[in-house]
This record gives structure tokens, sequence and C-alpha cells, in this order.
């Protein structure tokens, strides 16, 4: 196993050996023996996987795992999606009931308007045009 | 998780207890903010209880793959809303007090675990401090195996540049 084999291998796998596919492991054992490079960068791994374990990790709240314990409890947690969802869908019913409310009074309104119109017309056709007062 | 499908309040509350500390860690390393992490660990645990019939053991997939694929969505989820961390955050939250060289490295690996793309912390999360192995990990990832490893080989070698550590 080359140098650049094992550090690709250790980003894949790690520096526990334990978690190598046994095939590569066998390869690494046998070559770790004789190579001090290997050795090396082995420990390298190491250390640097023991910073990474080192980085700082802030605390959960107290009580966390009991605030959530509660909050499954309450009855609302059973449909929690459906709480903010229903109010959205009803405002947005609401909205299109009342746009379609206005449309149909303003065509009932521009229908109706048009029929009296037209009723002017034809009183002015059958009785103004021809000179007789209805 | 059968007793959770069929509502029993006292086993869900057992998980909680027994899995909180671990999977609020995992939430802690995507969002690295604890109130978020809480928010994300909470939802996921809501859904667990609210949707525990989804997870189908005839399917093979084991528990904590299913869960951990739920707290992921539900942290990668809450990361594209939010907005990033402004960098004097990141370094305060980083400081640990002490002045030395050692703990400037510390520091500077704290800030670029952070700043990784999402898709290598989550592979490194996963693998290194999760202990999953490689394959499951992919499978929580929805991703191929080599793809997983490819994540880990990029998002290790730029931590370790941050280091001077050469690859």
């Amino acid at each position: 196993m080359t140098s650049k084999e094992l550090q690709q291998n250790l980003s894949r796998y790690g520096s526990d050996l334990s978690r190598w596919p046994a095939k590569l492991r066998q390869q690494l054992e046998d070559a770790l023996g004789s190579d001090a490079s290997l050795q090396e960068i082995l420990s390298r791994e190491v250390q640097f996987e023991h910073r990474l374990r080192a980085i700082p990790l802030q605390a959960p709240s107290p009580g966390l795992a009991q605030r959530i314990i509660l909050q499954a409890k309450q009855p609302s947690a059973l449909n929690t999606k459906a709480v903010w969802f229903w109010p959205k869908t009803a405002l947005a019913m609401s909205l299109l009931f009342a746009l379609g409310f206005g449309l149909g009074f303003g065509v009932y309104q521009r229908s109706d308007r048009t029929s009296v119109k037209s009723e002017i017309n034809l009183n002015d056709f059958l009785y103004e045009s021809s000179g007789v007062s209805p | 998780m059968a007793l959770i499908v069929e509502q029993y309040h006292p086993a869900f509350a057992v998980i909680v207890e027994r899995y909180s500390n671990r999977f609020y860690a995992f939430c802690y390393r995507i969002l690295w903010k604890r109130e978020e992490a809480e928010e994300a660990l909470q939802e996921a645990f809501l859904k667990l209880w609210t949707k525990a019939a989804q997870w189908d053991p005839r399917r093979k997939t084991r528990f904590t793959t299913w869960f951990f694929r739920v707290i992921l969505h539900q942290c990668l989820d809450m990361k594209r809303k939010k907005r990033p961390l402004p960098s004097e955050t990141i370094e305060q939250t980083a400081a640990t007090g002490r002045n030395d060289e050692h703990a400037e490295q510390q520091r500077a690996l704290y800030m670029a675990l952070q700043k990784l793309p999402p898709n290598q912390m989550t592979a490194i999360n996963l693998c290194f401090y999760e202990g999953l192995s490689n394959a499951e990990a992919a499978d929580v990832m929805n991703i191929k195996v080599k793809a997983l490893e490819s994540l880990l080989m990029r998002g290790k070698a730029s931590l370790r540049l941050k280091l001077g550590i050469e690859s």
C-alpha cells in the first residue's frame, strides 16, 4: 500500500482499523511493519481525529427530552401540520369566495344595466322614432 | 417501534430519553446553534410520533437509518431557511479561552467545520461522529457509497488543510 492509498483509505474508513474492509486491513497491517512512513501517516490521522473529537459541543438546554415527551402528549402534536395549514386554507378559500362573489355581482349588475339600456333603446325605437309617446 | 406505531406514549418516552442526546449532537453538528438543533430534534421526534407508521420494517431499513434520514431532512430544511452564521458569531462560539497555538488551531478547525458544505459535513457527521458504516451513511444520505467516500475525502482534506496537515 502506498502513502497516497493509505491516506485515501484513512479518509474513507478512518483510523480505527476495525472499520476497514478485511482485505485492506490485512494489506495495511502487512505494510505497516516494514514502512515507517505509513506508520507516520497513520499516527497523524489518529491525532487529526483526536482534534476533531475535541471540538466543543454546546450542551442541550436542561429538560429537552422532557419537553419533547410532553409535546407529543398534546393533542395538537398529532396534527401539527393541520394547525398551521387550515387557517391558511380557510383564508385562501374566503378570499376566493369574496372574489367570486364580487365578480358575479359585477357581471349581474352589468347585465342588468345592459338590459335596462336595451329596453330604453327599444322604447326609443318603438315610440319616439315613430313619433308615438309611450 | 411497533408500540410507537400503536401510539403507546411510554415507548416513545423511552426512545426520546435514550437517544435525544445522541441525535441532538448530530443536529448540532449540522446547524451549529443550540436553539436550532433543539428545534430540529423536537420536530423530528414529533414526526416519529405522528408518522411512525411510515417506517416499514419489511423494507429492511433499520430504525436508526430511517430516523437519521428524518432528522437530516429536518436539519437541512432548517439550514436552507436560516441565514448563514455571521463570522463573529462563529468566532465567539469557537473561543475556548486558551490562547496557545493548539487552541488557535482548534478554533480554526471549529470554524472550518461550520463552513464545510452541508453534504461533506453530513458525511463526516454520520461516519466519524456517529460511527455509521459507509454503506449505512450512504443509505441515510440516499447516495452511492462511492459518492459518500468522495465527500469524506474532500471534507477531511479541507479540514486537514486548515490544520496544516499534509494530505
